[in-house]
């Protein structure tokens, strides 16, 4: 009991980092938007992709794979591993970075 | 007058609904409508069909004929549902509802104008397809001749001709006809052919009716103006055609099926994609031209 109480702030203060802002950051610094329409996102309006604004709904990903968190993370994070003839880059992210940004794109938009 | 009139109808409105979203009527399968229902919505069919039907002018040669030929036609795109003499409709058809039409009859008691319109333009909600663009026209006649034959072919005679044909037809020999090729595409029959090929089973589609929330397929609004097609390859006319006749070709690892289009009607679609995306080449010629 004592125990929790002391959690407690501290597990509040873990909400500050907030992840949807963590999230934000990576789309924006990897130009998402250039080539995809994203929900919430000034300026991420590019029609070289499809458009990203209902991808909880969305039944593949990249029309290929059925659509789960851990797919679409996949896809983020090595494009080619999930499709070799993918016109999506392989940015580089690290499995926690693709995780936060598929999270993101379940989390806004249509459907959510 | 017209405040009573609109009352009225508002009230039979409600009514209507709250007798159905009541679960007061059985929209099952499990059950026909009752009877005074299922009479006056067949009345209403016979009585559109007869004055739609005179537009199709019957071909002058026309006569009914039951060959192998015409046999096997009809038994790679009706029999699964109609039956046939002697032969059951598949194990899926028997629970349909409306149950399909016994084919004997329907050429006992119609024209041929009107089994070919019925062949021709399907009928909404009654399991019907519209066979337009995806059957040639010379062989939606060859059915319906086969159907005005069917009262005068006994089960046995039916079997013979069964015998007698191709067990399987190239599945591809009577689309393959279906659009004539042009040089440049229609967009208006593209988005005609969009609609009787099932796209908007899975695309939301400008200027098709369809679901508002359907993610299946990426929505097909900017299809035309989007830089790849299938996230794959770059978007000219002529890989928008490929992609639509043999998406496997185009990347096999596509959840896009290879729907038989021929290549006139995949042109004409890809007319369509390209208008509706605004995108300068609405009507796609036969020099590509990079739409970007």
């Amino acid at each position: 009991m004592m125990r929790a109480l002391i959690l407690l702030p501290l597990l509040l203060a873990g909400c500050d980092d907030d992840p949807s802002a963590a999230a934000r950051a990576l789309i924006s610094a990897n130009g998402c938007g250039t080539c995809h329409q994203i929900p919430e996102f000034d300026g991420a309006d590019g029609v070289t992709g499809p458009p990203l604004t209902a991808m909880s709904r969305q039944v593949y990903v990249a029309g290929v794979v059925p659509n789960t968190l851990e797919a679409l993370t996949a896809f983020i994070a090595d494009p080619q591993a999930i499709d070799p003839r993918s016109a999506m880059p392989d940015l580089n992210l690290s499995q926690d970075e693709a995780r936060l940004i598929a999270q993101y794109l379940y989390a806004v938009g249509e459907g959510s | 007058m017209r405040i009573m009139l609109v009352s009225l109808g508002s009230l039979a409105a409600a009514g209507v609904l709250a007798f159905v979203a009541g679960g007061f009527y059985d929209i099952t399968a499990i059950k026909q409508h009752p009877a005074w229902v299922f009479h006056a919505i067949g009345i209403g069919r016979d009585t559109l069909v007869a004055l739609q039907a005179d537009a199709d002018e019957v071909p002058e040669d026309f006569a009914p004929v039951a060959d192998a030929r015409n046999v096997a036609l009809y038994r790679k795109h009706c029999t699964q549902c109609h039956g046939a003499p002697g032969v059951a409709p598949e194990e899926f058809a028997l629970g349909m509802m409306p149950v399909p039409s016994n084919l004997v009859a329907a050429g006992r008691e119609r024209p041929p104008e009107e089994i070919y319109w019925f062949i021709r333009y399907g009928l909404k909600m009654s399991g019907m397809p519209a066979w337009s663009m995806r059957m040639s026209e010379a062989d939606m006649w060859r059915i319906t001749a086969l159907v005005e034959a069917f009262p005068t072919l006994s089960p046995e005679a039916y079997a013979e001709l069964v015998e007698a044909g191709p067990q399987q037809l190239d599945s591809m020999t009577s689309v393959a006809e279906a659009g004539p090729f042009t040089p440049f595409g229609n967009p208006e029959r593209g988005r005609k052919a969009m609609q009787v090929h099932a796209c908007p089973q899975c695309h939301m589609i400008e200027g098709i009716v369809g679901r508002s929330d359907l993610h299946v397929g990426p929505p097909l609004d900017d299809a035309g103006a989007r830089k790849y097609i299938a996230g794959v390859v770059p978007n000219t006319p002529e890989n928008m055609i490929r992609w639509i006749m043999h998406p496997q070709e185009v990347d096999p690892l596509s959840a896009m099926p290879d729907l038989g289009v021929s290549e006139g009607i995949a042109r004409d679609m890809a007319a369509y994609l390209y208008a509706i995306a605004g995108t300068g080449h609405a009507s796609v010629g036969a020099a590509p031209v990079d739409p970007r």
